[in-house]
C-alpha cells in the first residue's frame, strides 16, 4: 500500500513538488543537463535547417508557425513530432521497449511503470528506452537497425511468425561490445556527473595502464574508439516528408519507420475503408496535430569509417548524423518544399564526432584506416549515391588535412607496418 | 415406290460432274489448299460451284445408300447376277470417289485422312504393294487427283453402263435433285477447311470413314480394319449366292450398327 | 409405303409439280448466284496479288526491310485464309503472334528452320539451368548434369517444393512465355522470337517492328533479377526499397515493375564510354544457342573479354560476309576477328594497320578498340589464375539472406501452367551490399567475383506444421560493372570481404590470420553459426556451397598465400616492381636475409 502511494506520488508531474522536496540540489542539476534541455540536438538540427544562431531548449522550443514556407519554418514541427518523443517527460511513444517513467522515474527506478523505487544503479533498459537504433546505446548490445521495407522482416521465428519489433524496428545482431559481454551496463561507466554534462567519462578513467603501455607516439592523439570500435551505425541521407493529405496506399510496405505511432496509424489507415485524416502527436505539447512525417534513408552501413580532427586536437571518428532531404505537402496538395537538400548552396547535412560503443577484442588492423579509400582517396568517384560517403559539413571537427593523409601513406608508415608483420608483434 | 429414289442418283451424279468440271480448271494438286481457297474466296461464284459439287456428291452417296437398302429388302431381285456384281464394284468406286474428293481438299483433315489410308494399305501384307497407286512421294493429293478426275470417272462410266444399261436422266428428277442441292447450298454449311499451319485444331474425316479411323486409333491392326471395311462388300456379294438371304441382311444390319457405334462413341 | 410414294410421285407427275419444282430450282439457282456475288462484302481485288489481307488492312506497314509486306503478304507468316475477304473466314486459324516458338516452328521455320530449332533448345527457352541448380541446391536432386526444362515439368501434375518455387517465382521469364498472362503494369515478357527481336510494338496500321539490332532494353525485360547483370551494366542497383528521395510527394527511382527501387551506381565502362548494347559483345550463337543442349549458362556463352581485347584476326568467311552485309552500317573488310570458343565471326571488329577498330552494331559508330596491354599486370605469372572480372569489376550486387516463405494453403499464379494454383511464396531478405565483392574460384577454374547465389533460409507452412530448411550458396559471375582501372592491391589482398571471410577485422598476428567477424548469424535468427557474408573461414573451411563442381572458396593455402603477399605489397605496391618477376625466388632471398628490406 505504501509502495503504491509512493509510486503514485512520484509519477505525477508535480515534479517540483515531490522529489525536489528532498533532492533539490540534484534536481536542479538535472534540470540544466542535456537530458532535460536536449540543447545540443535541437540547436544543431535547427541550424542545419537554416535557423541562424539557434539557442533554444526542449522547454523553449517555439511552436511551428501558422504558414510554413521554407525549411527553417518546418524544423520545429519536425523536432516536436519526430524527435522529441525521446525525453524524460514522455512516458511512451508507442514502440515496445521505449516506455519509461516520468521525469525522475525515467532513469531512477529499477522496474518500469508500476514498479517499486529501489536505490540502485540505473538498469540498462531505461537508458535504451531512448538511446537506441541510430543513437549510441543498442549498438552496445550488438543491435543494428534493419531497413524499413516489409521484405526485411525476416527471418521468421521457428513458429513461423514475424519477429517482434523492439524500439520500432527489427535488428541485425552484430558483434557486441566486449564490456557488455563481460557484464558491464551503461551505468557502470557513465556516472551521474557524466549524465548532467559536468564531466565526460573517458576510457582512461579505467584503462590507465593500457593507454600508456601499448600505444606508440604517432597514435597518441587518436581517440580510443577510432581503433578499438568494431563497427558503427552509418545511416546515409534521411529523406523526411511531411504530408498533410491522406495518401497512405504507397506506404503499405513501409509501415515500419522506427516510429511506433506511425506504424499503428498506417495499419489502421490502410485497413479502413473511410479516409482517415493524417494526424500525428506533437510530443512536447502532447496534442495531435495535422500532418504526418514520413521518413526513409538511402542506405545504411556498419562497416564504413571516416576520420576527422576534433576541436580538442584529437583524431576522432565521424558519422553522418544529420543528412536531410526535406519535403512538405500542404493540405491542398501543393508541394511547398519539394526534396530540398541544400540551403544557400550548402547541403543540409552535418557530420558529428562519433564514439560507437562496439569495442572489440582486438583493435582494428592498420589497413582499415591507412588503406581505406573512404579516408585516403579524396579523388575517388563520388557521383550519385557515392557522394553521400564524402563528409562535407563536419560539426565540431575538421576533416583530415592533406599532410595528415600523406603521413598515413608515407614510407615511414609502410616500414613500421611491414616490420610489424615480420617481427611477430 | 422407293424405286423412285434410284432415279435421283444419275441426276445428282450429273450435277456433280458438271460442277466438278468447272472446278478442275482452277484446281491444281500441287497447290491443293491454296487453289481450293482461291476457288472459295477469290474467284466469282467459286464458292457456289464448290458447294454444289460437295452437296451433290454427298446427296448422291446418301441416296445410294438408300438405294442399296431398298434393293436389299426386296423380296425378289430383278437384275442379273453380273449386274449385281457390277453394282457392288460401282459402290466401291463411289466410296473411293468421294474419299478422293475429300483428300483433294488439301487441308489438314484431308492430309490426315490420306495418311490414314496410307497406313491402312502399308500395314497390310499383300495389299501394301499397291501403295504407290495412292501415295505420291512429293504431293499428297497428286495420285488421288488422277483417280478422281481420270480413272474413277472412266471406271464408273463403264461399270454403271453394265449396271443400268442406259443412262436416262428424267427431267423431273433432275429438277428435284437440283432443288435439293440448291436448298443445301442455301441452308447448310460446308465443314471448315483447316489450314496446314493450324496447331491443335480439331481434325475431322469423311463421315463414312470415321469408323475406320477410330478403329485404328484404338490400335487395332490394319488388317482387321481393312477386314471390317471389306466385310459388308463380301456380304453383298454373298447375298446373291446364299439361300437364306435374311442371314446376310441381319449380318449387314449388325455390321452397320457396329460401324455406326464405333464412329460415334 | 411404296404406294404412298408412288402415289406421291404420280400426283407430282399429274400436276406437273415436278416440272414446277424444276423451274423453281432454276430460279433459285439464279437467286443464289446473285446472293453469292460478290463474296466477302468488300469486293475482292481483281489483280492477282500476294494475298487478300490488304483489302481490309490497307497501308499495313512492313515488319522490317527483310520481310516487306508487298513481297511476303501477310498470310505466309500469320496463317489464316489469304483469299477470304470477310473477317470470320479470313481470321480463322490466324495466329496473332507467329513468333511464339510453337508457331515459329511452322511459320518462321519456312525460311529460318535451323534458327528456330536452335532457339527452342537454348537455355533462355528451357530455363533448365535455373531449374536444375535450384533442385540441386534444395537437395531434390544430386546431379548438376540434368537438362530438364520447362517443357518437361509442364505436364507433371504434382510439383516438388523446388519445382513449385520455380513455377511461381522464376518461370515468368522465358522466351516462349505468353505475353497475355502479364497484368497491366507488369513488364510483358515472352513472345518467342519477338521477345528479343521486336523493337517497337505495333498499333493500327503499323506493324510491330523487328530488327537484328536489338537494344539493351529488350534484354533488360528479363535480365534484371537473379544476378542483376542487365541492371548492373547500365549502372542501376536494386536498392533497399526506401523509395527515397521523395520528389513531388512520391517515391522516386522506381523500377518498371512498380515494386522495386534502385539507385544509380557507376555503370559498366562499355556502356558509359561507348554506349554499347548487349549485342555488341554477345554473339548470335552464344545467345540463340548453338544447337546443343547445355547445362549451364557459361557452356552456352560464346564471347570472352579476350575475343575483343586480344582479338584474333582471320579472313572473313561467308557467314561473316552475310552478317556484315545485313547490318548495313559497317564498312566491309576482308579481315575480321573471330571468337575463340565457337569461331563465330565478330564482323564488327576490324583492323586498320595496327589499330583495332570496333564498330557499334546499332549505328556503325567507330571506336578504337584498346587491346589488352602486354604489361606486367596482365602478364605476371602470379596473377595467371585471375579472370578479367576479378580485378576489373567495380561492384557486384550482393543480396544476403533470401528468406523464402511457403504457405501451402495460399494461392499464387503459376507461370508454367498459366493459372493460379495452390501454394504461395513470399520472399524476404537480410541486407544488400555492392561494395567489395568477394572472390573465389569460379566455374572456369579462375578467380572471379562471388556473391550470394542463393542463400535460402526457408520456412514452410504446411497445415499446422512449420518446417524450416536452409541452403546457403555463393555463386561466381562477371557482374558487368567493368572499369578501366583495376581494384587496388589491398582491396583484394587484405580486405576480408574480398577474401571471402566476410565483413570484419583482419590482421596477421604471429604469422596467423586473425579474423573477427561483425555479423552474428545465430543471434540474428539464422540456423547456422557462421556470419552470413562469410564464404570461408580463416582456416580455409568453406561455409557455403556453390552450384558448380569446380567453383569453391579459397582454401587455407590460397588464403595464406594471398595475405602473405600483402606483406610485400605494403612497400612494393607496383606491378613493375622487379621482385614480382620471380616472386618465389624473391621470397626466398628475403627470408634468407639477402635483401635490403626492413632495414
Amino acid at each position: 500500500m505504501f509502495k503504491i502511494a509512493v509510486i503514485f506520488l512520484f509519477s505525477i508531474s508535480l515534479f517540483a513538488k515531490s522529489c525536489i522536496d528532498c533532492h533539490q540540489k540534484d534536481a536542479n542539476r538535472c534540470k540544466h543537463s542535456i537530458h532535460y534541455t536536449l540543447k545540443k540536438a535541437i540547436n544543431i538540427t535547427r541550424e542545419i535547417w537554416g535557423v541562424k544562431d539557434s539557442n533554444v531548449t526542449y522547454q523553449t522550443i517555439p511552436l511551428s508557425k501558422k504558414s510554413l514556407k521554407s525549411v527553417s519554418d518546418l524544423v520545429d514541427d519536425f523536432l516536436r513530432r519526430k524527435c522529441l518523443k525521446c525525453h524524460v517527460s514522455i512516458k511512451s511513444s508507442g514502440e515496445r521497449g521505449m516506455k519509461r517513467g516520468k521525469n525522475c522515474l525515467a532513469c531512477h527506478t529499477k522496474h518500469q511503470i508500476g514498479g517499486e523505487f529501489k536505490k540502485s544503479k540505473t538498469p540498462m533498459k531505461k537508458c535504451l528506452s531512448c538511446h537506441n537504433k541510430e543513437f549510441i546505446g543498442t549498438d552496445y548490445k550488438g543491435l543494428f537497425p534493419k531497413d524499413y521495407d516489409k521484405s526485411y522482416r525476416a527471418p521468421l521465428t521457428k513458429d513461423g511468425f514475424f519477429p517482434p519489433q523492439k524500439y520500432g524496428i527489427d535488428f541485425h545482431h552484430l558483434s557486441q561490445d566486449i564490456h557488455f559481454k563481460k557484464g558491464l551496463t551503461c551505468a557502470s561507466c557513465h556516472s551521474f556527473k557524466d549524465m548532467i554534462g559536468e564531466k565526460k567519462v573517458q576510457c582512461i578513467d579505467c584503462h590507465k595502464q593500457i593507454a600508456k603501455k601499448n600505444h606508440p607516439n604517432y597514435h597518441k592523439n587518436i581517440s580510443c574508439v577510432a581503433c578499438h570500435s568494431s563497427w558503427g551505425v552509418y545511416s546515409y541521407e534521411l529523406s523526411v516528408f511531411r504530408d498533410d493529405i491522406a495518401d497512405y496506399k504507397k506506404w503499405k510496405n513501409l509501415t515500419l519507420q522506427e516510429d511506433g505511432y506511425l506504424k499503428n496509424f498506417l495499419k489502421r489507415a490502410l485497413k479502413s475503408k473511410k479516409k482517415i485524416a493524417p494526424k500525428m502527436p506533437d510530443w512536447v505539447l502532447k496534442k495531435m496535430k495535422r500532418g504526418i512525417w514520413y521518413s526513409g534513408y538511402r542506405y545504411r552501413r556498419w562497416e564504413d569509417l571516416y576520420l576527422a580532427n576534433s576541436k580538442d586536437g584529437k583524431v576522432v571518428l565521424i558519422r553522418p548524423l544529420f543528412q536531410y532531404r526535406i519535403s512538405y505537402r500542404d493540405k491542398n496538395g501543393k508541394m511547398i518544399v519539394d526534396d530540398k537538400s541544400g540551403i544557400a548552396g550548402k547541403k543540409i547535412e552535418g557530420w558529428v564526432p562519433y564514439y560507437p560503443h562496439t569495442i572489440g577484442k582486438y583493435a582494428k588492423s592498420c589497413e582499415e584506416c591507412h588503406v581505406n579509400p573512404l579516408i585516403m582517396d579524396k579523388n575517388r568517384k563520388t557521383q550519385g549515391v557515392l557522394s553521400l560517403k564524402k563528409p562535407e559539413n563536419i560539426i565540431g571537427a575538421k576533416s583530415l588535412t592533406k599532410e595528415q593523409i600523406e603521413k598515413m601513406s608515407s614510407k615511414k608508415y609502410k616500414l613500421i607496418r611491414a616490420k610489424m608483420f615480420f617481427n611477430h608483434y | 415406290m422407293f424405286k423412285a429414289l434410284s432415279f435421283m442418283l444419275l441426276p445428282l451424279l450429273f450435277i456433280s460432274l458438271i460442277s466438278g468440271l468447272v472446278l478442275v480448271f482452277v484446281y491444281h494438286p500441287s497447290m491443293a489448299y491454296d487453289t481450293v481457297q482461291k476457288i472459295t474466296f477469290l474467284y466469282p461464284y467459286g464458292e457456289i460451284y464448290r458447294k454444289v459439287h460437295y452437296f451433290s456428291s454427298e446427296l448422291f452417296l446418301i441416296f445410294l445408300l438408300f438405294h442399296v437398302t431398298v434393293e436389299l429388302s426386296q423380296k425378289r431381285i430383278t437384275i442379273t447376277r453380273s449386274s449385281w456384281n457390277y453394282s457392288i464394284v460401282a459402290f466401291l468406286a463411289v466410296i473411293f470417289f468421294l474419299f478422293s474428293g475429300f483428300v483433294l481438299k488439301g487441308d489438314q483433315s484431308a492430309n490426315a485422312a490420306a495418311n490414314v489410308t496410307f497406313t491402312l494399305i502399308k500395314d497390310t501384307p499383300f495389299i501394301d504393294t499397291l501403295l504407290p497407286l495412292v501415295k505420291d512421294t512429293n504431293i499428297i493429293t497428286y495420285k488421288f487427283f488422277i483417280w478422281h478426275i481420270l480413272f474413277l470417272p472412266l471406271i464408273l462410266y463403264f461399270i454403271l453402263l453394265k449396271h443400268v444399261r442406259k443412262f436416262t436422266i428424267k427431267t423431273e428428277y433432275l429438277g428435284a435433285s437440283l432443288f435439293m442441292v440448291v436448298l443445301s447450298v442455301l441452308f447448310l454449311k460446308m465443314p471448315v477447311d483447316v489450314p496446314l499451319s493450324a496447331k491443335g485444331a480439331n481434325l475431322y474425316s469423311p463421315w463414312f470413314f470415321k469408323g475406320a479411323e477410330r478403329l485404328l486409333s484404338f490400335s487395332i491392326p490394319a488388317i482387321l480394319v481393312n477386314f471390317t471395311l471389306v466385310f459388308p462388300i463380301i456380304l453383298l456379294f454373298l447375298f446373291r449366292v446364299v439361300k437364306y438371304k435374311n442371314i446376310v441382311r441381319v449380318l449387314l444390319l449388325i455390321w452397320m450398327i457396329f460401324y455406326t457405334w464405333v464412329s460415334l462413341f | 409405303m411404296d404406294d404412298i410414294l408412288y402415289l406421291g410421285f404420280s400426283v407430282l407427275k399429274r400436276y406437273n409439280i415436278l416440272r414446277y419444282i424444276s423451274y423453281l430450282s432454276f430460279f433459285l439457282l439464279i437467286f443464289i448466284t446473285i446472293l453469292y456475288y460478290p463474296k466477302g462484302g468488300k469486293g475482292a481485288i481483281k489483280k492477282e496479288s500476294v494475298d487478300q489481307c490488304v483489302v481490309c488492312h490497307k497501308d499495313m506497314s512492313s515488319m522490317d526491310d527483310a520481310h516487306q509486306v508487298e513481297i511476303f503478304g501477310c498470310a505466309v507468316c500469320h496463317g489464316g485464309n489469304r483469299w477470304a475477304t470477310n473477317k470470320k473466314d479470313a481470321h480463322r486459324f490466324m495466329v496473332k503472334n507467329p513468333a511464339r516458338l510453337e508457331h515459329a516452328s511452322i511459320f518462321c521455320s519456312k525460311c529460318h528452320k535451323e534458327i528456330v530449332k536452335r532457339v527452342s533448345k537454348s537455355l533462355m527457352n528451357t530455363q533448365s539451368g535455373i531449374l536444375n541448380v535450384l533442385k540441386y541446391q534444395w537437395k531434390e536432386s544430386n546431379s548438376l548434369n540434368s537438362t530438364i526444362g520447362i517443357k518437361d515439368i509442364r505436364k507433371s501434375k504434382q510439383s516438388s517444393l523446388a519445382e513449385d518455387h520455380f513455377r511461381k517465382m522464376c518461370a515468368a521469364c522465358h522466351i516462349d512465355q505468353d505475353e497475355k498472362v502479364f497484368d497491366k503494369g507488369m513488364v510483358k515478357r515472352g513472345g518467342g522470337c519477338s521477345d528479343c527481336h521486336r523493337v517497337s510494338k505495333g498499333s493500327g496500321n503499323k506493324h510491330a517492328k523487328f530488327s537484328t539490332k536489338i537494344p539493351t532494353k529488350n534484354c533488360l525485360k528479363c535480365h534484371n533479377r537473379s544476378n542483376r547483370i542487365g541492371l548492373s551494366y547500365i549502372g542501376v542497383f536494386e536498392s533497399e526499397g526506401y523509395g527515397t528521395p521523395y520528389k513531388n510527394g512520391n517515391f522516386t527511382h522506381k523500377m518498371s515493375d512498380g515494386r522495386r527501387f534502385y539507385y544509380k551506381l557507376p555503370a559498366d565502362i562499355h556502356h558509359t564510354k561507348a554506349g554499347l548494347d548487349c549485342i555488341d559483345c554477345h554473339t548470335e550463337k552464344g545467345v540463340m544457342g548453338d544447337g546443343r543442349v547445355h547445362k549451364h549458362m557459361e557452356d552456352a556463352e560464346d564471347i570472352k573479354c579476350k575475343d575483343c581485347h586480344k582479338a584474333k584476326f582471320k579472313k572473313i568467311d561467308t557467314l561473316g560476309k552475310k552478317l556484315l552485309y545485313l547490318n548495313g552500317n559497317i564498312t566491309e573488310s576482308n579481315i575480321i576477328a573471330y571468337t575463340r570458343k565457337f569461331s563465330t565471326p565478330l564482323y564488327n571488329i576490324q583492323k586498320d594497320n595496327n589499330t583495332t577498330l570496333f564498330y557499334r552494331k546499332i549505328d556503325g559508330k567507330k571506336f578504337n578498340l584498346k587491346q589488352m596491354k602486354d604489361k606486367p599486370y596482365h602478364s605476371l605469372l602470379i596473377h595467371k589464375r585471375l579472370d578479367c572480372s576479378a580485378c576489373h569489376s567495380q561492384w557486384m550486387p550482393s543480396c544476403y539472406g533470401c528468406h523464402e516463405v511457403y504457405i501451402k494453403k495460399g494461392k499464387q499464379f503459376d507461370w508454367v501452367s498459366k493459372r493460379v494454383t495452390k501454394g504461395q511464396w513470399q520472399e524476404f531478405r537480410s541486407f544488400l551490399r555492392w561494395e567489395h565483392p568477394s572472390l573465389g574460384i569460379g566455374y572456369n577454374g579462375k578467380i572471379m567475383p562471388f556473391a550470394p547465389g542463393c542463400q535460402v533460409v526457408g520456412t514452410i507452412f504446411k497445415d499446422k506444421m512449420v518446417e524450416k530448411f536452409h541452403s546457403m550458396a555463393m555463386a561466381g559471375w562477371d557482374p558487368h560493372t567493368t572499369q578501366l582501372k583495376s581494384r587496388s592491391c589491398e582491396d583484394c589482398h587484405f580486405n576480408p570481404a574480398s577474401l571471402g571471410l566476410g565483413r570484419g577485422h583482419l590482421d596477421i598476428k604471429n604469422g596467423k590470420i586473425v579474423f573477427e567477424p561483425i555479423y552474428d548469424s545465430n543471434a540474428s535468427g539464422m540456423p547456422f553459426s557462421y556470419p552470413i557474408d562469410a564464404f570461408v573461414s580463416e582456416e580455409g573451411k568453406q561455409f557455403q556451397s556453390t552450384s558448380r563442381k569446380r567453383a569453391r572458396s579459397f582454401n587455407k593455402s590460397e588464403l595464406y598465400k594471398i595475405v602473405e603477399a600483402y606483406k610485400c605489397i605494403i612497400c612494393h605496391n607496383s606491378y613493375d616492381d622487379k621482385i614480382y618477376k620471380d616472386f618465389n625466388n624473391s621470397k626466398k632471398l628475403f627470408y634468407s636475409g639477402k635483401t635490403k628490406c626492413l632495414k
